[in-house]
């Protein structure tokens, strides 16, 4: 039992800082919030270079062949610098898609090309009421002549600008069973993107799906939701990766802040008030951080983790929205100054929190499921 | 990554477990339940099975009647008895606390002397910190103890001193340099308590249990009880006391049990019909319940870990680690009576009108002491703080 990351990982942790510490800076988080694109074409060609598109993708398929632990600790760095890029919408959440749901020949077909960066794909799930249910997929697939025709509104949909496929979940009617994920070209007729505003500025869409037509089912036209459910626990957990990595940066600020900012002759650092602030914030990561890693070796062994992957991504939130509010309030005046670095970390832990799950939507799942296990225990 | 017990570690489990099915009998569960002196049941006899199975002391070196096991047997151990209820107090000093700092620091005969009884279960021991006037400050001892010849002489008062009316031994501060700085001129010594001068007087906790008042007058004792070096005492203190902190990793089973019959009781018990786990409230505070006791297990983990890999208590994991325990401990003994309702005052002596045998009414009194026992959750936060943070003073 080590509960961290292993040699190999600590090596792709620590390659990735350096190599993150010289393309991305907050300037350049900053300036990538009003660009069109959104991130710098050349920086993403490095990083596809690096192989971090493909980290999860067996090697048959063009990838590393690294598991959902290596792309969590990659992660800790990838949310540490806010690098904008669309690495966890192709490398992460598509990848995952069309790993678990592609027949084969779509996996040999659409891997590769996700995994080298020829091609950037995007997964179109949540809708208008923000949920990650089945009931929340609202969207109609219907039938028509060989093909699928998609109508509906996909929102909340991060960098679909640049997807080359739009991987949409639709149903064609009612139940759980009747979800499945079709491929559509974004240029064709009937889509329709909008850029969302977001507190993040991170480059979400508005995806609006008139009569759409789709290429073709991701895998089976049944079932398809089962196998996606694996998809949202891997990518909730590299998300939280994401923001553990992000809200150590936080607690960083507020700790040298603190430590050079001169109050009433003393630095405000060494103010209880303000120590103990700091004191929980460095513990709930500790703790979140574990959680996220349980969760993430439990999922990448194949280990039931439906209870780990809702508290993992609860707790590494909850640390991070924390972590991101008191490192502001430390910060006092220098930390509401549009362009500081840490105005950066609090509106982008917004997004982080809602993503894949508001924290209540988790921890309603971890009471399900200790409902469920709970027995009348003869032991006591 | 990995999260798995070494396999030797999960065999030691299902025979640790076997042990407590047999031995601990329905009196013993019952004197835990309900025991009148000790928070962790007090039972010498249940103790020294233990010392004869060599479980008190699995990671110490064999020479002092140790067992020479990994930390994770030990981790599993704790794990074990803290789920089974099992009592503790009769040992749990000695083994946890005295003996590893006496391996660390003591002379070779006093290491001799001390350790294998507490290896055997044979010898209580308490630890004497806590003044009148010196709680979480403890380089403000007042207790002093004077050189006359071949003997130390002491003088003064300890306070909340657990078990000592069981103890064969006492572990206390005291001043041996008063003209030092006031770090420097402290010393640890061990007193026998047959030791005549030694008087106490028991204070009771509100949940019923007893710890004492202590007082020195005129004590002798002989030179050689000296632990570690004179006037080095707080600094052997410190490293002592992340030891006696890494002690109890398994206490988070308990917790998790009182967690499993919580979820039990919100699902059974139905207001106007309705069972009260389908509250929103009542299920986001179970849900924190479970990420906070879950977070509790893997930083005992995370500190077995950095244990297993040699070396004393880890500062940063253990500092973090109180700070964990005794910030949401509290938080959510509040929950569990939240969600009892009127039934969380009633106490066992009204059993039929007690929701789960008034467990919460008294873990709601102890919540309390079990933050302040060992050092205050602010203490906690101030060790991160400065130690793991580095903030200025
Ligand atoms: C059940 C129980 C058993 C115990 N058993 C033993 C035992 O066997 N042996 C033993 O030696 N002691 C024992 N203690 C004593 C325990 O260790 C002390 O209670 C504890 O260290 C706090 O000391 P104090 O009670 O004097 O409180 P104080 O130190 O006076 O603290 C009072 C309040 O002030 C706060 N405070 C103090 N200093 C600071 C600071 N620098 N910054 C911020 N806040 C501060 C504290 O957090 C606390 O809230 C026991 C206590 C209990 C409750």
């Amino acid at each position: 039992m080590d509960l961290g990351p292993s040699e190999t990982q600590q090596v792709l942790k620590r390659t990735a800082r350096e190599f993150l510490q010289t393309v991305v800076n907050p300037a350049i988080v900053r300036q990538m919030e009003e660009d069109r694109i959104g991130f710098d074409p050349a920086v993403w060609k490095q990083v596809c270079e690096l192989g971090w598109t493909g980290l999860m993708i067996p090697e048959e398929y063009g990838g590393q062949g690294g598991d959902v632990s290596d792309m969590a600790i990659l992660f800790e760095e990838v949310g540490r610098s806010l690098l904008p890029s669309p690495l966890f919408a192709s490398g992460v959440e598509a990848a995952l898609t069309i790993l678990a749901l592609g027949s084969e020949e779509q996996k040999r077909d659409l891997l590769p090309k996700l995994a080298s960066g020829e091609k950037i794909f995007v997964v179109a799930l949540t809708e208008p009421t923000g949920t990650y249910d089945a009931w929340g997929v609202e969207t109609r697939a219907e039938r028509s002549g060989n093909g699928w025709k998609l109508t509906g509104t996909k929102l909340y949909i991060s960098y679909a600008h640049v997807a080359d496929l739009l991987i949409v979940a639709a149903r064609s009617g009612e139940g759980d069973d009747a979800i499945a994920f079709f491929l559509v070209d974004p240029k064709v007729n009937g889509v329709k993107l909008t850029i969302l505003d977001t507190i993040g500025k991170d480059h979400q869409y508005i995806v609006e799906l008139d009569g759409a037509e789709a290429e073709a089912v991701l895998g089976p036209e049944r079932g398809g939701w089962s196998a996606f459910q694996d998809v949202l626990a891997k990518a909730a957990v590299v998300h939280s990766a994401a923001s553990i990595g992000a809200a150590e940066r936080c607690l960083e600020l507020a700790v040298d802040y603190s430590k050079q900012r001169v109050q009433f002759g003393r630095p405000i650092g060494s103010f209880q008030a303000l120590q103990h602030k700091m004191a929980r914030v460095v513990t709930e990561i500790t703790g979140a951080q574990l959680c996220v890693y349980e969760a993430a070796y439990r999922l990448a062994v194949g280990q039931d983790a439906r209870l780990e992957v809702a508290i993992a991504k609860a707790a590494a939130s909850d640390a991070y929205t924390n972590a991101s509010i008191e490192g502001c309030h430390i910060h006092g005046g220098a930390g509401f100054i549009r362009g500081s670095e840490m105005e950066l970390y609090f509106r982008k832990a917004k997004g982080a929190e809602v993503i894949l799950g508001h924290p209540r939507w988790h921890k309603k799942r971890v009471t399900a499921l200790l409902a469920e296990m709970a027995q009348p225990a003869e032991h006591h | 990554m990995d999260f798995t017990f070494p396999e030797a570690a999960e065999k030691f489990r299902l025979e640790v477990r076997e042990f407590l099915k047999r031995e601990l009998t329905p009196e013993i569960r019952d004197e835990y339940a309900h025991c009148t002196d000790y928070p962790h049941g007090f039972n010498k006899a249940f103790t020294r099975k233990l010392g004869q199975k060599g479980w008190l002391t699995l990671t110490w070196p064999k020479e002092y009647g140790g067992m020479g096991m990994d930390v994770w047997h030990r981790l599993v151990f704790d794990e074990e008895m803290a789920a089974a209820h099992a009592p503790v107090a009769a040992h749990q000093v000695a083994a946890n606390f005295v003996g590893p700092a006496l391996i660390h620091y003591g002379t070779e005969e006093q290491k001799k002397k001390y350790l294998p009884p507490i290896a055997r279960g044979e010898s209580t021991w308490s630890v004497g910190m806590t003044e009148a006037n010196a709680g979480t400050d403890l380089a403000s001892i007042e207790t002093r103890a004077v050189r006359d010849g071949d003997e130390w002489v002491i003088n003064g008062n300890k306070m909340y001193t657990e078990h000592l009316q069981d103890s064969d031994y006492y572990w206390v501060l005291v001043r041996t340099d008063p003209s030092a700085e006031r770090h420097r001129g402290i010393s640890i010594m061990v007193l026998d308590m047959k030791t005549p001068g030694i008087q106490m007087l028991p204070l009771w906790t509100m949940d019923g249990y007893r710890v004492n008042q202590v007082y020195f007058e005129d004590v002798r004792v002989p030179a050689d009880a000296v632990l570690g070096e004179l006037n080095r005492g707080f600094y052997h203190l410190a490293m002592t006391l992340n030891t006696m902190r890494s002690a109890g990793l398994g206490g988070w089973t308990e917790t998790r049990r009182d967690l499993e019959d919580l979820v039990l009781y919100a699902k059974e018990t139905k207001v106007n019909g309705r069972p009260l786990i389908e509250d929103d409230w009542v299920q986001n505070g179970l849900a924190e319940f479970m990420i906070h006791n879950q977070i509790s297990r893997l930083l005992a983990y995370r500190v077995a870990s950095m244990l297993e890999n040699g070396g004393p208590a880890p500062d940063r994991e253990t500092a973090v680690r109180q700070v964990w325990t005794k910030t949401y401990g509290q938080l959510h003994v509040k929950f569990a009576c939240d969600v009892i309702g009127m039934g969380s005052q009633v106490g066992h002596y009204s059993p039929k009108f007690a929701p789960l045998a008034a467990r919460w009414e008294r873990r709601y009194m102890g919540s309390i002491a079990g933050a302040h026992n060992g050092g205050t959750p602010e203490n906690a936060l101030n060790t991160v703080a400065l130690r793991v943070l580095g903030l200025p003073r």
